[in-house]
């Protein structure tokens, strides 16, 4: 087997790649041989879905170049990724629900038969897809329609979609993330039986476990950087997390007072059945309360669930001792809850209105008990909150979307503090900013803990977590599965917990 | 110099046309032509306000023309059967805020498209008004009731006066009141408003159900003016109003724009037709010249916003 | 054993408006004097034609997630041109060519708005509404344009093999539309613009291409409605199509395709509008008024609309 997995078929070198405000990608080496799985490993915001973007040709390289079989390619658009015969299954899959499996794995690019009517050759395109679906061991006819398939299924024809075009290179983005474990068997076989084949895959994924049983390199990407790679065989998680986390805690985080004071936040069994089970917590006022996990380890669902957006099925929560009854977030924020969304643009601003509106957006009822509204009252208001949180922008009334992505999570942030809620769940609340307006942040959130408000902070960065919470809590797969004092806590035994692997620390502890 | 334009377009348009009727035609700008184009933009405009309320929520309303039939022609036929006015007015009012409670109903909570939720209604509430009228047509009211589309205040004729009024009450519940922050929250981003605490739900509704209330209005004053109530009413009211909305210059996707905006594009249309009357263009190009000022006044739009982006 | 059970899910698979077809037929047929007379069918065949043929656009418009408001406007406009040309003395073959090309004008400048310019498609086709109606006032001065000699009228009321001309012609849309639609490329890459334009465009479909062509067949299919209807009537009016895209809406919807867009198809709208059709002419026969007409489809709209969304819901709650 391994005799195939010689020379690499394909080398990405010195590919960088900026955003506004971040490098993203710095001068990173990556490169694929033929038959192997490539495993790409790194925190969030690694780079490692920004590296796969440029090699699917969604996103441009700034600089650095791309070999396939030796010979430098351009990937201008998703159709040249296609031709050099690279395809990417997304976690979201790029599947139309109401056309048949056929359709979809052909979409684009029907087979016509010839003459001047040119059309659809629909028995060549069955019988092709149920040829590929064959291939890949599934007994699904390709006149179902998507929509009527299990998610493990519909990742098989995405991956059915990729081969029906001839790719060689085949990106999975997490595809375990929401399989079962037979599923994942299954999709496990499938992937021995393509690299058997001269498939190669890059494969990103969180769970060390898959990794050994799929992988054979490791590659590890680190603040848009190369780390390093290893032979699967000798990435431990002794020597993969190191890599992973490297970093020291920098004098960025400052918490100047930590004196927890009366219970603010309490819940209890929290359970959502799919999605989190059993949850229990506290936080107490002046006091900042970390969660960490992996992505899907159901930390948003968990924190959206307390705030009262999505549902449980059972459990309680209380806020300052008082059992809430009503799950609408209307209620949390009256009786003094805010939630500070992980998807910036999509559910904490009003782009489209000024910066003065948002500010005040969960304050109205404070400010304006009447229901009438001062827009004197309110742009001096914003006024403040611009000087407090150092919010660059010429004027209050500044539409949102104008803003930069550092001084709108700060907006958001301003709504929070107008509206004077005391306990505050913040989900990544430095999620793509700048370095400067982290700083800026944490600054406010430990003003805030000393003025006594109860943080929540959800985060994907550990030295952000070690740096600025008290505790912190570690979930995995929908529990919260430890629980570490500021003092316990580093980054690795967090990273342990957060892929399942603590208990094996435990038993040799 | 370039935002200062894209920002007034409206109103700079509006003064072109003013300024090219007062030249082309010298009928134009005697007191008694300029009240009367005041007068025929009064009803639309009011129409006006609340479909471009309903449009910033990021909905829209094509029942109002079938619900004004409906309301107006139930109010009618009260109207006829008893001494006073008032129950019919009422009703018509009544009935008028039950229709949009119910197209509110149906875009917050049953989770309909706007556009699906009110189309459904449209054709239910006229063909009531239809089955309602059996055919006849009912007319001649009392002067009291007639007093409200063809009295005068103070020298003013009441359509303006209530134009208005509707006008102020509007501006004031958009921009001075937590409903409006609301209304304008929830068509921005509608899942950052319920994040933030807004009734989400609760402010579609009531926009739904007010604007109702408002075309039933709207309803009693058309029928008063025309002193008489046939169920064909209002077949066009719907796309007049989000017509005058668009010329004003609120966009489709919600969140922007504001009745100001409306009242000009209500203007707009209002002196076009008046100025084609003046100058002897048949009204026959009327809807041409209507559909062709919504194409341009959008077009200009996107046009600018390119030329906005390329710039920076 | 194969055959039985393929035919039984080609009856599931119709749409649940035949249903409602067939009751209506039994409904008036036994209700309803002179219904069921050969008269009468055709004259329902004939009426139902100009909206299937319209329709079909609209189809193809709501498929794509978009909409037709224009679609009676354009008819109109297009008859007019037919009449007109054909009094001031234009061979008619030149004068039809003309009618359909007016026709497939106004949908390409509405697929340009849209597919280019990035115009909301209610806004477009709303605002060609206005342009084409007013044009088809202008030029008639508000008149019927009366009166045209046989040769014309034969597209209204003459026979092919027996079929009334209306009926050929909508029968030769309907199959070309069905070819286009289930059997190229490009109506594959209609249902894909409509179920997700981001999915399409990764696809690598031109997906601007696919919209524009949408329009612009709309406008077409809305002329030769137009036609037909101008040769049938004997007389080109301004307002003959006014509420023809209200009526080839409902058809598409009662039809079973949604406005959502990515699902549906001609069939059921084919159904869709002989239910319209029928209902019509059944009702005035039974001596309901126009009134109880309109109810009734917004009724039947209604319920096409909440049914749809009651079955998303209950799928997606078995799916979660």
């Amino acid at each position: 087997m391994l005799k195939d997995r010689g020379e690499p078929i394909l080398q990405l070198r010195g590919i960088t790649k900026s955003f506004p405000g971040v490098r993203a990608l710095d001068g990173v080496d990556f490169d694929l041989r033929e038959g192997e799985v490539h495993v790409l490993l790194g925190e969030n915001g690694a780079g490692k879905s920004t590296l796969m973007k440029v090699l699917a040709g969604v996103y441009l390289p700034d600089s650095g170049e791309i070999l396939l079989h030796g010979k430098p390619v351009s990937i201008r658009n998703p159709r040249d990724a296609e031709r050099l015969g690279i395809s990417i299954i997304h976690q979201e899959f790029n599947l139309l629900p109401w056309r048949s499996v056929a359709a979809n794995i052909f979409l684009g690019r029907e087979p016509v038969k010839g003459g001047v009517a040119a059309l659809v050759d629909f028995e060549f395109m069955r019988r092709e897809s149920e040829k590929i679906l064959h291939t890949l061991g599934l007994g699904i006819d390709p006149d179902t329609l998507v929509k009527d398939l299990g998610v493990a299924q519909k990742q098989m024809v995405e991956v059915a979609k990729a081969l029906a075009i001839d790719s060689r290179i085949l990106i999975m983005d997490e595809p375990t993330a929401t399989l079962t474990s037979r599923e994942i068997d299954h999709l496990f076989r499938k992937i021995r039986e393509l690299t058997s084949r001269g498939v190669s895959i890059v494969y990103i994924s969180h769970r060390l476990d898959e990794i050994s049983r799929i992988g054979h390199r490791v590659t590890v990407l680190r603040d848009g950087k190369y780390v390093g790679t290893v032979p699967v065989q000798e990435a431990t998680v002794d020597r993969v997390v190191p890599m992973m986390v490297g970093r020291k805690i920098e004098q960025l985080y400052q918490r100047t007072c930590r004196k927890p004071g009366e219970e603010a936040l309490s819940v209890k069994g929290l359970t959502r059945k799919g999605r989190f089970y059993d949850c229990s917590l506290t936080v107490r006022c002046g006091e900042i309360v970390g969660l960490a996990g992996l992505v899907g380890a159901g930390r948003t669902e968990l924190a959206r669930a307390i705030f009262g957006v999505d549902p449980y099925d059972s459990g309680e929560i209380r806020v300052f001792g008082s059992l809430m009854t009503q799950r609408s977030p209307s209620h949390s924020v009256q009786v003094g809850m805010g939630l500070l969304p992980e998807d910036r643009k999509g559910e904490g601003l009003a782009l489209m209105l000024p910066l003065k509106d948002n500010v005040v957006q969960a304050s109205l009822r404070r400010l304006f008990p009447t229901g009438l509204v001062s827009p004197r009252v309110e742009s001096s208001v914003a006024a403040g909150y611009v000087e407090e949180l150092r919010i660059a922008t010429p004027t209050v009334m500044k539409i949102a979307k104008f803003l930069s992505g550092g001084t709108q999570q700060k907006v958001v942030l301003a709504k929070w503090l107008c509206s004077h809620c005391r306990v505050l769940l913040f989900d990544e609340p430095t999620r793509g900013i700048d370095v400067g307006a982290k700083a800026e942040i944490y600054r406010l959130m430990d003003e805030e803990a000393r003025k006594g408000a109860a943080i929540l902070m959800i985060s994907s960065e550990l030295p952000e977590l070690l740096g600025m919470a008290d505790r912190i809590l570690v979930m995995h797969e929908g529990r919260i599965v430890k629980e570490f004092s500021r003092d316990e806590a580093t980054q690795e035994a967090i990273i342990r917990y957060a892929m399942g692997k603590g208990d094996d620390s435990s038993a040799s502890a | 110099m370039k935002s200062f334009i894209l920002r007034y377009s409206r109103v700079l348009l509006l003064i072109a046309l003013a300024v090219a009727l007062t030249l082309a035609s010298p009928a134009f700008a005697t007191r008694e032509n300029l009240m009367n184009v005041v007068r025929q933009a009064a009803l639309l405009t009011m129409l006006g306000m609340g479909m471009t309320m309903v449009i910033i929520t990021g909905g829209i309303d094509l029942s109002v023309g079938s619900v004004l039939a409906l309301t107006s022609c139930l109010a009618a036929g009260l109207i006829k059967s008893h001494q006073t006015a008032m129950w019919g007015v009422l009703l018509a009012l009544g009935v008028g805020l039950m229709c949009g409670l119910l197209n509110g109903l149906m875009v917050a909570k049953v989770k309909l498209p706007p556009f699906v939720a009110t189309y459904g209604l449209q054709w239910v509430a006229r063909g009531i008004a239809y089955i309602f009228m059996s055919g006849r047509i009912i007319y001649g009211f009392g002067r009291g009731f007639r007093f409200l589309a063809t009295g005068y205040l103070a020298g003013i004729p009441m359509p303006v006066v209530f134009m208005v009024a509707i006008y102020i009450l509007f501006f004031f519940l958009m921009h001075y009141t937590t409903f409006g922050r609301s209304v304008y929250a929830v068509g921005s981003n509608r899942k950052a408003a319920e994040l933030s605490g807004l009734k989400v739900d609760r402010t579609i509704i009531s926009v739904y159900a007010l604007n109702g209330l408002l075309v039933a209005f709207v309803g009693l004053l058309f029928i008063s003016r025309l002193n008489a109530a046939e169920p064909q009413i209002g077949e066009t009211f719907a796309l007049e109003a989000i017509a005058a909305t668009l010329i004003g210059g609120t966009p489709f996707s919600g969140g922007e724009g504001g009745v100001t905006r409306t009242l000009i594009g209500a203007l707009i249309l209002s002196l076009l037709s008046n100025g084609m009357n003046l100058l002897g263009v048949s009204s026959f190009w009327q809807p041409t010249v209507l559909g062709a000022t919504i194409v341009l006044a959008i077009l200009v739009e996107k046009l600018a916003a390119l030329a906005e982006r390329d710039a920076s | 054993m194969r055959v039985p059970e393929s035919i039984f899910r080609k009856i599931k698979r119709l749409p649940g408006v035949l249903w409602a077809l067939v009751a209506l037929i039994v409904f008036f047929g036994i209700s309803g004097k002179g219904f069921f007379t050969a008269y009468n069918l055709i004259n329902i065949c004939k009426q139902g034609s100009i909206l299937v043929i319209v329709s079909m656009g609209t189809t193809l418009a709501i498929l794509t997630a978009g909409i037709d408001l224009s679609t009676g406007s354009v008819l109109t406009l297009s008859g007019v041109t037919v009449g007109l040309l054909i009094h001031s003395g234009s061979p008619i073959s030149v004068a039809i060519l003309a009618g359909l090309g007016v026709g497939a004008l106004c949908g390409l400048i509405n697929g340009y708005l849209i597919a280019h310019l990035k115009f909301h498609h209610f806004i477009a086709t709303f605002g060609m509404m206005g342009i084409a109606q007013g044009i088809a006032l202008a030029v008639t001065q508000g008149a019927v344009v009366p009166g045209f000699d046989a040769a014309f009228r034969k597209l209204g009321d003459g026979t092919i093999f027996g079929l009334p001309v209306p009926v050929v012609v909508a029968l030769l849309v309907v199959v070309a539309t069905s070819i286009a639609l289930y059997r190229t490329r490009w109506g594959a890459h209609v249902y894909a613009v409509g179920g997700s334009e981001q999915v399409a465009a990764w696809s690598g479909i031109n997906t601007r291409r696919v919209k524009l062509a949408v329009y612009v067949l709309s406008g077409l299919f809305a002329a030769i409605a137009g036609v037909v209807l101008t040769a049938r009537m004997n007389s080109a009016s301004p307002i003959a199509g006014a509420g023809y895209e209200f009526d080839a809406i409902a058809a598409v919807i009662i039809g079973g395709t949604p406005f959502e867009g990515g699902r549906g198809g001609i069939v059921g709208t084919v159904i869709g509008a002989a239910v319209i059709s029928t209902l019509k002419n059944g009702l005035n026969i039974i001596g309901l008024p126009t009134p109880w007409q309109i109810t009734i489809i917004g009724f039947m709209i209604t319920v096409a609309i909440v049914l749809d969304v009651l079955y998303q819901m209950r799928k997606d709650r078995v799916a979660s």
